[in-house]
Order: C-alpha cells, then structure tokens, then sequence
C-alpha cells in the first residue's frame, strides 16, 4: 500500500472527507422541496404500519443532527428536538413537537453548524476520540454493568470510545437513508427534485 | 478534546462499525423485494425515468463491485447488472437479467465480501492511498489537464483515501437502500422500525 497522499497542505477533516459536507448539503437541497403543502404528508403502508410524515423526515434528520453534535461536543442537545418520543419497536408511532418547515430548515443549519466545527478539525484527529464521546463511553459502560450486562460491556469496551470518524460515518449513513426515502417520496409526488440529485 | 488513543488491534470495521450496518440493512432490504414486483419501476409525475426496484439493488452491487475493483486497482465492469446512461436520457440498461431476488441478493453479498479484506486492515492505515487509488488519480489528473482544468485543489487533497472510499461507499448505498425501504412500504414491506 502507498502511504503517499496529498500535497502536504495541512488537510481538514472535512477536507478528507469531502463526502460528508456532500451528504449534509445534499439533505438540505432536498428537505427545502418540503413546503406547506407536502408537509403532512404520510405516505400510507397497505400493512398499517405507521410511517413518517415528509414533515417528520425532515425534522428528524434536523434531531439526529443535534444527537451526533452532541455526542460530539458531549452536551445535551435534546432541547433542540422536535422529537418527543421515538419508541424501538417497529410500526410505533413517533410523537414530535408541533413543527414547520422554516423551523425544521433552521433547525437542519444550525445543527450543520455544530457539525462543521469537527469538519476543521486537523484530519490527524479523525480517529481519535472527543472529550464527549469519551463521557458517554463511560457512562453508557456503566449502564450496561449495571444491567448485568457484563459480555455486552466488554464487547462496548474492546471497541472504545467513539472516534471523530465513527460519528461522523454514523451521521452521514444514517442521514443518506432518510434522504434517500424523502427524495424519492416526493418524486412520486412530483416535486423536481433533479437538483438535489 | 481528549487526545488518548482508541484500544489496539482495532480494524477499519470495528471503527466504522456503520459500514457493515449499512450493507446488511441493504441485503435485508433487497431480499423483501417480491418476484411479482422486481420490474416495478415508481411513477414520477415529471415523466423522469426510475430504476426499477430490482435495479435499485443491482445499482447497489454494482457499486460495491466497482469500489472493491478501484481499491484493487482493476478497471473491469465483469458481473456488473447495469450500464449507466449512454445519453441525456438517464436511462441505465441492463447487461444481464437476475433469475430472481435471491441472485441479486447474492451479488450484494459477493460486493461485500470483496470489500471485507480492506474493511480487516487495521484502522490506522485508513488515511493513506492503495496503489490503485494512486494509479486512478494519476489518471484523473492527467485528464483533467488536458482538458485544461485546474488540477490544485485535487492536488491539495490527493488521492482517495480508504477512508474517503468507505463514506462514500456507505453514503451511496444509504442513499438507494432509503429509497427501497420507501418503496417497499408502500406495498407494504418493511423491516425495522423507522
């Protein structure tokens, strides 16, 4: 394998991943096709299955924004959701604050902006791990112990604390997914979203 | 920011533990597309051509194909499903047709398998370049000057990196597996919860 790489200019984190601000920019585009009209929509599952409102895709992709900012930053950025409660088991129905698209979009900037303070970060930190995501590696180890979890928590530990990179490729899968879905939901109801692609 | 090193012996996979999330999600969801269903292509209202459901996930295969070709340094499309469009139509075509879902959830499987040995390799050699990322850089660029393109920022950041192929791959595919999963549920298929 080459170890050769770049020029030698001091490259960013975002530098060397031009891929997520792609991603971030990329939702965006497409959540700002989400006007008054669309907002409501809930795409309906012939097996009644409850699904997301194009509305609450957007707003979601705004929370988990915040989640990884936070995890991140090790702050508590749950004031900052529109979720009020997302129950695990498959079909149950999601409850949100009462949002709008002009909210829902603010909110998707600034938690962009909490994100971009680790995008210029020198790309030498990538996978190290923040002073937050070492907090919440240990608290989230003591929960487990705590549970009995004892061969979970040593699996949990064996991986350490989450670097700069697992989060930020968390935040980006997860983000493509639900962009994913909403750009096709509003394909199909005509927006153009030829841009966003 | 705590600067203190992960644990040892950690490999590419355990630091991106999305990365395998992501390719599992996607042969989960591929493996709920119905026979009777897998030529279903979405109507646009705009009159934009759709992969088919089936092709959303041959697109899918194809891609982990390419990007294990491209760490290898192999220019080859062999076993690929799908051309890309030829023409402003946007159209893709096919090179081959699946016997059924389970082929096309086969080659997903096969796309991830040739990318496993680079997802084993520890993580610390994830911000440098395969030879074969250096030989299509060196042929990006050429091409881009001689289209008499400005070639510094390229330059500045360099050649693809592991790391730079694995969010990419895993973006790609989040992407179209989010857009099954909508397609699906409207038939009423679904796994997980949202």
């Amino acid at each position: 394998m080459d170890q050769s790489g770049a020029s030698g200019a001091a490259l960013s984190v975002g530098d060397g991943l031009p891929i997520v601000a792609l991603c971030l920019s990329g939702s965006e585009r497409v959540c700002k096709l989400v006007d008054d009209s669309l907002w409501a929509l809930r795409p309906a599952d012939p097996s009644g299955r409850w699904s997301f409102s194009l509305g609450e895709l957007v707003m979601h992709i705004a929370d988990a924004r915040w989640l990884f900012a936070g995890q991140l930053d090790g702050a508590d950025y749950s004031p900052r959701y529109f979720v009020t409660n997302q129950p695990r088991d498959p079909g149950a129905i999601w409850t949100f604050r009462p949002g709008a698209p002009e909210a829902a979009l603010e909110s998707l900037q600034d938690g962009r902006a909490a994100i971009q303070r680790w995008l210029e970060q020198p790309l030498e930190k990538l996978w190290q791990p923040t002073s937050g995501t070492e907090d919440f590696f240990h608290s989230y180890q003591q929960k487990l112990r705590a549970a009995g979890e004892e061969e979970m928590a040593q699996a949990y530990a064996r991986r350490g604390p989450a670097s700069l990179a697992r989060t930020l490729s968390g935040l980006v899968a997860h983000e493509s997914g639900h962009r994913g879905s909403l750009q096709t939901l509003l394909r199909l109801q005509g927006a153009n979203t030829a841009e966003a692609d | 920011m705590d600067h203190s090193a992960p644990a040892a012996a950690l490999s590419i996979g355990d630091q991106l533990p999305w990365l395998a999330r992501t390719f599992r999600q996607t042969e989960q969801v591929a493996a709920l597309i119905p026979p009777e269903l897998m030529d279903w292509r979405p109507p646009d209202p705009s009159g934009r051509w759709s992969f088919s459901l089936a092709e959303i996930a041959m697109h899918c295969a194809d891609i982990r194909l390419m990007f294990a070709r491209q760490l290898r340094g192999e220019d080859s499309s062999v076993l690929y499903w799908l051309d890309s469009p030829k023409d402003s139509s946007g159209i893709w075509t096919r090179r081959r047709e699946p016997a059924g879902p389970q082929e096309i959830v086969a080659s997903l499987a096969a796309g991830r398998e040739e990318l496993e040995p680079w997802m084993a390799l520890p993580y610390e050699q994830t911000l440098t370049a395969t030879a074969g990322m250096q030989q299509s850089f060196l042929q990006y660029l050429a091409s881009q000057r001689e289209k008499g393109q400005d070639t510094s920022e390229a330059e500045r950041r360099g050649p693809s990196t592991l790391n730079r192929i694995f969010f990419t791959v895993a973006c790609h595919e989040a992407g179209h597996r989010g857009a099954l999963q909508a397609l699906l549920r409207l038939h009423g298929l679904g796994i997980g919860s949202e």
